[in-house]
């Protein structure tokens, strides 16, 4: 029976949550002096709505870090096998991990949120946290989970393969997941570049047009 | 092959539970912003251009977010139909009066839809219903006012050299006629103080002079008061004198009869027993002669 990845353990949460408050808080320091702190509430809106478009990148990379050698050593386990079997593992492990990475979307979010409020305070902070996310744009929110979703899918596929390949060329552990975290983050900048540029500026962006 | 059962792991459970908390706080959030936890009504509104009008933008009224434009639609009659979605506890404020304008506060933020509100009835209005239309007032853009300004240029241009020809023409003269006035009114108030200052000096002189005179006056008015007074004194005494002389009570006329003198102090015919009594200060009860 194969290991089960993708569980969500206080590891994997507590770099979600380090991650979206370090982009939050440097996004508002690179841009409030800027501004002159005259629109601190707008940098925060700002600094919240780019952790939600970067959120699917940088949890498929923890993802990768985290989860990376097992996956590779469970797609090394299945080098003598047809292709078929890699797929039935993917089926089985796929549905854990991207629920996983979409739990960790809200965790981010939410420390991106309050990394906002208490970096630059300009009311209330409930009252600022309710206007955060009032200010965050569902489709957006939607987007950002199902990128998530299909960012896990695609490095799970990815490591489990270049782990079948490296067992197949009989190559180290190590290269087979050096070469999946290369593979994989050429992969998800591709895609996401491929949906900023082919698809709809909207979805892309969030943002709603006429 | 029997398939074990997997234990179940509760920190998985637990941190999942907590991302979908958080996941449902944040859809509450942006649910309030957007009043999808409160009825709304549907608005519209006919323009003729949809620059500027997006969908999601805001709708407020007195500056306060009630809702937000759901939808735009090119009708075929080349007009352009705007629905607002607005909160239905706020729809009591807006009536058959309330007018829907485009506004911008300030040149870089966010666009939004302002209704003005009915305050004419306010409250006791027929409130408007769903599928109600708006009237919807074009505010002028900013490259309309451009223009304008532009084309205001060239007048004022106009009236900026014409006022500058009159004031090259007549400041100077005016600045002149005003110079002479000002060095005038000084020479008077020059003069009103020298005359000022002489003449309190002489008023002063007489007033003393008068004051002395006045003095003088008065003891001699004294001394000549007193010398009246001896003089009625002495004057007194001697008609005092010549009153009690014998030479005058010999003049004195003898006493007429009585009932026959017109002067008759007392007109009623004695009686007997009845004596006429002498008047007062008359010496030897004789009647005093008038």
């Amino acid at each position: 029976m194969a290991a089960r990845v993708g569980l969500l353990d206080f590891g994997s949460v507590g770099l979600s949550l380090l991650s979206g408050a370090l982009i939050s808080m440097g996004f508002i320091q690179l841009l409030a002096p800027a501004l002159e702190s005259v629109a601190n509430v707008n940098v925060q809106v700002l600094a919240v709505l780019t952790t939600t478009l970067a959120a699917p990148l940088v949890i498929s990379l923890l993802v990768l870090l985290r989860e990376g050698p097992l996956l590779v050593r469970l797609g090394g386990k299945l080098a003598r096998r047809p292709p078929r079997w890699l797929l039935r593992l993917w089926l089985q492990q796929v549905k854990g991990l991207t629920l996983a990475c979409m739990g960790l979307v809200p965790y981010m979010l939410a420390a991106a949120m309050l990394a906002a409020t208490l970096t630059r305070p300009e009311i209330s902070s409930l009252a600022e946290l309710q206007f955060l996310a009032s200010n965050l744009n569902p489709p957006l929110l939607l987007l950002a989970l199902f990128k998530t979703g299909l960012f896990a899918s695609l490095v799970l596929w990815i490591s489990l393969d270049q782990g079948a390949r490296a067992g197949r060329q009989r190559l180290s552990g190590s290269a087979a997941l050096s070469r999946a975290i290369t593979v994989s983050m050429a992969v998800l900048l591709g895609v996401d570049l491929f949906w900023v540029l082919a698809l709809a500026p909207n979805l892309s962006g969030g943002m709603a047009g006429p | 092959m029997s398939r074990r059962r997997r234990p179940i792991n509760h920190e998985h459970l637990g941190l999942l539970a907590g991302g979908a908390a958080l996941l449902a706080l944040l859809v509450a959030g942006m649910g309030t912003g957007r009043n999808w936890w409160s009825r709304s009504l549907e608005l519209n509104f006919r323009t003729y251009s949809a620059s500027g009008l997006q969908p999601g933008m805001e709708v407020k009224i007195s500056g306060f977010p009630v809702g937000h434009v759901q939808r735009i639609q090119l009708l075929n009659d080349a007009q352009v139909k705007v629905t607002l979605s607005i909160a239905a506890n706020r729809a009591a404020m807006v009536g058959r009066r309330s007018r829907a304008t485009l506004t911008q506060d300030g040149l870089i933020s966010k666009p939004y839809i302002a209704i003005s509100p009915d305050l004419n009835d306010l409250g006791q209005q027929q409130a408007v219903a769903n599928g109600d239309s708006l009237i919807y007032e074009t505010s002028p853009d900013l490259a309309s006012l451009i223009k304008q300004l532009a084309a205001s240029r060239v007048p004022l241009q106009q009236v900026i050299t014409r006022a500058g020809a009159l004031m090259e023409r007549r400041l100077p003269q005016s600045l002149n006629q005003l110079d002479r006035t000002l060095s005038s009114g000084e020479q008077l108030s020059t003069l009103l103080q020298r005359e000022v200052t002489a003449g309190s000096g002489m008023l002063q002189g007489r007033v003393s002079q008068a004051t002395d005179q006045l003095e003088q006056t008065l003891t001699t008015v004294q001394a000549t008061l007193v010398e009246i007074q001896g003089l009625a004194r002495s004057s007194n005494q001697l008609l005092r004198g010549i009153r009690n002389s014998w030479l005058l009570q010999m003049l004195e006329p003898a006493a007429a009869p009585a009932g026959v003198s017109g002067n008759s102090v007392n007109p009623a015919p004695a009686g007997p027993g009845s004596t006429a009594k002498p008047a007062a200060g008359c010496p030897g009860g004789a009647p005093c002669r008038d």
